[in-house]
C-alpha cells in the first residue's frame, strides 16, 4: 500500500479491496482519478490510523526528513509570556494558535517552536515586507540557507517564508516537504483562497500567529479545524508597560475650512438622498455592493457615487487635518513618527508637502527596504504609509503613530497601534494621534474603530 | 482579464445573465475602433499612462453595460507595455537627498528653516510613480477582435467565482477532443467525463481539491481554460457561482456566439519538448517521431491523451509515450490497471521520478506487473537513450 502526495491532496494506491474500513473517513474514492484520495492535512491523523490499525503501507508522502538543529546562531531567550506560549503549544501537541500583541514577539515564539520541533518548516505571511523581514530574522538564527517564495523569489529551502498568495499557487507542488506549517497574522488564513493552501500541506504540526483573531464564527471554525484552538492569549493593555512600550491615545477633532464644509455638505446630501431613495443600508453584509450596483444603473447613481467619493476625501484629508501635522512634528520633533492614511493619494500629498518618504505598494522593494532603513538608524525620522505598515513590519523605534485617516475596522486600528509599541532603547511612552474632522461621517468612523479594549485601557487619554 | 467592477451581469432568478454586446454593432465598432486609435497614439508618440488617461477621460463618462468603455479599456490596457519615463535618472538617489535633509531640519528642531526648504522645494520626489510611465508597447488588435474579446471575458471574470464547470459536448470528433483534454492538462484540471442519454459527452471539470468541498481555487484555472470550450462545434456549459451568500448558475451555448481567442494552442511548443524532438531526430535511425498523436478511449468515460507517437521505419510499428509530471500523480495508477487490462494498446509510459520513487515503483511493479514492462522513470523530463531504449525493448 502507498500513501502519496498528489497536487495538495493524499492517494492512497495498490490498497487491498475493500479499502480498511478505518480509511473510510479520511478517503474519498474519486471516480476522475480511479483513487481513493483525502485532503493533504489529514496527514498525521492518517498515519496515526494506519499505525494504530497495524496496516503496512509505504509512505511516499512525506517528502522531508527531520531538521537538525543543533544549537542556533544567536542566543534565544524566551520571556515568562513567550516561554508560556511555547509550553501551551507543545502541550496541545505542538498545533493550535497563539494570540500575542504586536511587538511582544511572535517572531520569536516562531523561532523557537521551529528548533524545539525539529522539522522542516514553511511559514506563511500576508506581505512582501514581511516576507524579507522574516527571512532575515530567520538567517540569523538558523544555519542554514532561508527559501523565499514571493516578491518574483521562487527557492524552496527546508526552511521557507511564503506570502500566503504564492502558498495557494505552489503548495499542490510543496506540501508534503514540510513538517510545521506557521501561519503568520493568521487571521488571514480562513479566506476561501487561503484556506487550501493549510489544506494543501501535510505538515502535522502547526502554530498560528495573531494579534487580533477576531472574526465570523464561521471563520473562526475555519481556523480552527485548520491550525488547531486558541492555545494562549494576551492583550496589549496587559503588557503595556512591561513587555510592551506603555501609552496614550489622543483624539484631535479639527473643523473643516468654510469651503470646504459647504461642499461636504452638498455631496453629502446628493450621496444620501440616493441611497435612502434606493432603500440600501450599510448594516446588511451586501449593503455596499448594493450601493454599487444601484449606482452603475443610472446617471443619478453615478453621480452619488462620485459624491460619496467627494464627501469622504474632503473628510479624510480637509486642510486643518493636514496643517495640525506640523504642530505634532514640532511637539515631537526627535520622536520617529509614523503616518497613516487610509488612501495612497493622500500618503503622497503630505509626503511631497512635508518631503517626507512614502511607503504603498508602489514603492520598489529595494527602496521599501531603505525607507525602513533609514527610519531605524533614525536618518528619517517620519515615514507616510496607507496600508503597508498595518501589519508586521518591525519599526520598533516608532514613538509617535499619526492616523490621519482610516476605515472603520477594529483590527486595522489595533494593528496601527500595535506598530508604535514595540519597546526600544531610550523609549518612554507612545503616544497615537487619531486626527477626525468634526461633524464628519468620520467621527462614527472612529467611534467604530475603537471599539477594542486596547482603547478602553484607563488613562488611553481620550 | 476584467475586474469585478467591471462585470455586467443580470440576475433571473437562480440564473446570472453576462450582458453580452454585439460585436458587430457600428457605435460599438466606432467606439473600440477610437479607443485603439487613442492607445496607438499613445504608443506612438510615447505618451504617459497619465496623458493616455486624460484623453480616455471623457469616453470612460459613457460607461454602461451597453457600452461597456471601462472595460474595453482594461482589456487594451492588458495589451500594454510600460517604461519607467527617465530611466537613466536616479530617483532613489534624488528623494534619500531630499528626505535626510528635511529630516536633519526637522530634527533639530529649526523649524523655520524647515518650512522654508519645503515651500521653496521645486521637485516632485513621486515623479516615477505608475502614473508617469511611458507606453513602451501595445500590442495591436482588431475593433471586432476586441468587442469579441470582451464578451469572452465577461464570462471569465464571472467564472472566476466558479467552483466547477459542466461542459456538454456534442459528438465532438476526435481532434476536438484530443484538444479539450490537452487543454485540461495544459491547466491541471481533472474532469469526469460520461455520456448524456443522447450520446453527448458530459464533462464534469474542477482541480483535485474540489473533491473534498466546493473550493475556489481552480476558479483561475477554469476561466482560463473557457475559451478552450468555444472551439467545440456544439457546446453547452453550465457553472454555479458563489458570491458571498449569493448562489447563481451560468448557462451558455454554442448559440451564445462567443469567439476563442486560443487559436494557437498546438502552435506552442515548450522548450524542452522542442529539444527533445531535435535530439531524438539526430540520434534515432530506426524510430522517428510522428506528427499526428491519436486517443484512445479507455473506459470509464476516460481516454488516453498520449503526448509524443514514434514510428519503427522498418517494421512500420506505431507506439505512443505519455508522460506523467507530478501534478498527474492521481491518474498514473488508473492508467496502470487500464494498461494491465489492456497490453494491446501501443503505449509505453514516462513517470517523472517526482511522484514515482524505488520503492513506489516496486509497489506498483508488484501490482501491475505487465503495465510496469512498459513504464521507465524520469527527472524533469525525459532523455532520448531512456525512450529509445524503452522503444526497442516493446516485443510485439
Amino acid at each position: 500500500m502507498i500513501l502519496s502526495f498528489h497536487a495538495g491532496t493524499l492517494i492512497f494506491s495498490a490498497h487491498p479491496e475493500p479499502m480498511p474500513e478505518e480509511l473510510l473517513k479520511f478517503f474519498t474514492f474519486d471516480a476522475r482519478t480511479n483513487a481513493f484520495t483525502a485532503c493533504a492535512n489529514d496527514y498525521a491523523d492518517i498515519v496515526i490510523t494506519l499505525i494504530k490499525n497495524k496496516i503496512n503501507f509505504t509512505d511516499a508522502a512525506k517528502d522531508y526528513v527531520p531538521l537538525k538543529i543543533n544549537r542556533l546562531q544567536k542566543p534565544l531567550q524566551l520571556r515568562p509570556h513567550q516561554q508560556e506560549a511555547l509550553s501551551s503549544w507543545i502541550s496541545a501537541g505542538r498545533k493550535g494558535i497563539t494570540v500575542l500583541p504586536t511587538g511582544s514577539g511572535k517572531t520569536i515564539l516562531a523561532v523557537s517552536a521551529i528548533a524545539n520541533t525539529q522539522r522542516p518548516a514553511i511559514v506563511l505571511v500576508p506581505t512582501i515586507d514581511l516576507l524579507s523581514q522574516w527571512a532575515n530574522v530567520l538567517e540569523n538564527f538558523f544555519d542554514v540557507p532561508i527559501g523565499i517564495l514571493g516578491g518574483g523569489s521562487h527557492t524552496i529551502q527546508p526552511i521557507t517564508v511564503s506570502t500566503y498568495d504564492s502558498a495557494v499557487l505552489n503548495m499542490e507542488f510543496i506540501g508534503n516537504k514540510f513538517g510545521l506549517l506557521i501561519a503568520d497574522e493568521c487571521h488571514h488564513l480562513p479566506s476561501n483562497e487561503y484556506r487550501t493552501a493549510a489544506k494543501m500541506c501535510i505538515a502535522p504540526f502547526k502554530l498560528g500567529l495573531t494579534a487580533t483573531p477576531e472574526m465570523a464564527p464561521e471563520r473562526s471554525s475555519v481556523l480552527t479545524s485548520l491550525l488547531g484552538d486558541i492555545v494562549c492569549r494576551k492583550h496589549i493593555d496587559e503588557m503595556a508597560g512591561s513587555v510592551l512600550s506603555p501609552y496614550i491615545i489622543r483624539t484631535i477633532r479639527t473643523q473643516l475650512a468654510p469651503d470646504e464644509l459647504a461642499r461636504y455638505r452638498e455631496m453629502r446630501a446628493v450621496y444620501t438622498s440616493f441611497i435612502r431613495s434606493r432603500g440600501i443600508s450599510f448594516d446588511s453584509p451586501d449593503g455596499w455592493k448594493n450601493f454599487m450596483i444601484q449606482a452603475s444603473r443610472s446617471d443619478a447613481g453615478r453621480k452619488a457615487f462620485e459624491a460619496f467619493l467627494e464627501q469622504r476625501e474632503i473628510s479624510r484629508a480637509g486642510k486643518k487635518k493636514v496643517e495640525y501635522l506640523r504642530e505634532i512634528f514640532q511637539n515631537h520633533p526627535k520622536e520617529r513618527t509614523i503616518i497613516f492614511t487610509a488612501d495612497n493619494a493622500t500618503a503622497y500629498s503630505i509626503g511631497r508637502k512635508y518631503l517626507f518618504p512614502v511607503l504603498t505598494h508602489h514603492t520598489k522593494a529595494a527602496e521599501r527596504k531603505e525607507f525602513l532603513k533609514l527610519f531605524r538608524e533614525g536618518v528619517y525620522s517620519t515615514l507616510v504609509t496607507s496600508q503597508v505598515l498595518n501589519e508586521g513590519v518591525d519599526v520598533p523605534e516608532a514613538a509617535v503613530g499619526v492616523i490621519l485617516s482610516g476605515s472603520g475596522s477594529v483590527r486595522e486600528h489595533v494593528q496601527r497601534l500595535g506598530r508604535i509599541l514595540r519597546p526600544a532603547p531610550g523609549k518612554k511612552q507612545a503616544v497615537l494621534y487619531e486626527i477626525i474632522s468634526s461633524d464628519t461621517a468620520e467621527e462614527s468612523v472612529s467611534m467604530r474603530r475603537r471599539d477594542h479594549r486596547a482603547y478602553r485601557k484607563k488613562g488611553a487619554g481620550f | 482579464m476584467l475586474t469585478s467592477d467591471l462585470v455586467f451581469a443580470s440576475k433571473s432568478g437562480r440564473y446570472i445573465k453576462p450582458c453580452f454586446i454585439d460585436p458587430a454593432n457600428p457605435e460599438l465598432l466606432t467606439l473600440a475602433d477610437n479607443l485603439i486609435m487613442l492607445f496607438s497614439r499613445a504608443f506612438e508618440k510615447r505618451f504617459s499612462c497619465r496623458q493616455l488617461d486624460d484623453d480616455l477621460a471623457p469616453l470612460k463618462s459613457l460607461n454602461s453595460k451597453n457600452f461597456p468603455v471601462n472595460a474595453l479599456i482594461k482589456l487594451l490596457d492588458d495589451r500594454v507595455s510600460r517604461t519607467n519615463a527617465v530611466p537613466e535618472t536616479d530617483h532613489q538617489n534624488m528623494r534619500r537627498e531630499l528626505f535626510t535633509r528635511s529630516a536633519e531640519l526637522l530634527g533639530s528642531g529649526n523649524f523655520k528653516e524647515y518650512w522654508q526648504f519645503i515651500n521653496s522645494n521645486t521637485i516632485d520626489p513621486y515623479c516615477d510613480l505608475p502614473e508617469f510611465d511611458i507606453i513602451a508597447d501595445f500590442k495591436p488588435v482588431t475593433p471586432k477582435e476586441l468587442l469579441e474579446r470582451y464578451n469572452t471575458a465577461l464570462v471569465q471574470a464571472i467564472l472566476f467565482k466558479a467552483e466547477k464547470l459542466t461542459v456538454i459536448a456534442d459528438s465532438p470528433d476526435q481532434g476536438e477532443l484530443r484538444r479539450m483534454l490537452k487543454y485540461l492538462k495544459f491547466f491541471r484540471l481533472l474532469c469526469n467525463i460520461t455520456k448524456t442519454p443522447s450520446g453527448a459527452l458530459k464533462l464534469e471539470i474542477s482541480g483535485p481539491l474540489s473533491l473534498f468541498g466546493p473550493t475556489r481555487k481552480y476558479a483561475l484555472n477554469l476561466a482560463a481554460f473557457f475559451p478552450a470550450v468555444l472551439r467545440l462545434n456544439e457546446w453547452q456549459l453550465r457553472a454555479e457561482i458563489k458570491d458571498r451568500s449569493s448562489f447563481s448558475i451560468l448557462k451558455l451555448d454554442r448559440t451564445s456566439n462567443l469567439v476563442s481567442h486560443y487559436r494557437h494552442f498546438s502552435g506552442y511548443v515548450p522548450e524542452e519538448i522542442r529539444v527533445f524532438h531535435r535530439l531524438f531526430a539526430e540520434k534515432s535511425e530506426l524510430w522517428k517521431i510522428t506528427g499526428d498523436t491519436p486517443l484512445f478511449v479507455a473506459g470509464k468515460g476516460s481516454y488516453i491523451a498520449p503526448d509524443i507517437s514514434f514510428t519503427n521505419s522498418a517494421s512500420g510499428k506505431i507506439l505512443h509515450l505519455e508522460l506523467f509530471h507530478r501534478w498527474h500523480r492521481g491518474q498514473l495508477e488508473q492508467r496502470l490497471e487500464y494498461l494491465e487490462r489492456h497490453p494491446e494498446i501501443p503505449l509505453i509510459i514516462g513517470i517523472d521520478r517526482a511522484i514515482c520513487d524505488e520503492q513506489s515503483a516496486d509497489e506498483l511493479a508488484k501490482k501491475y506487473p505487465g503495465a510496469m514492462e512498459k513504464c521507465f522513470r524520469f527527472r524533469d523530463f525525459p532523455g532520448v537513450d531512456t525512450v529509445m531504449r524503452k522503444l526497442n525493448s516493446q516485443k510485439g
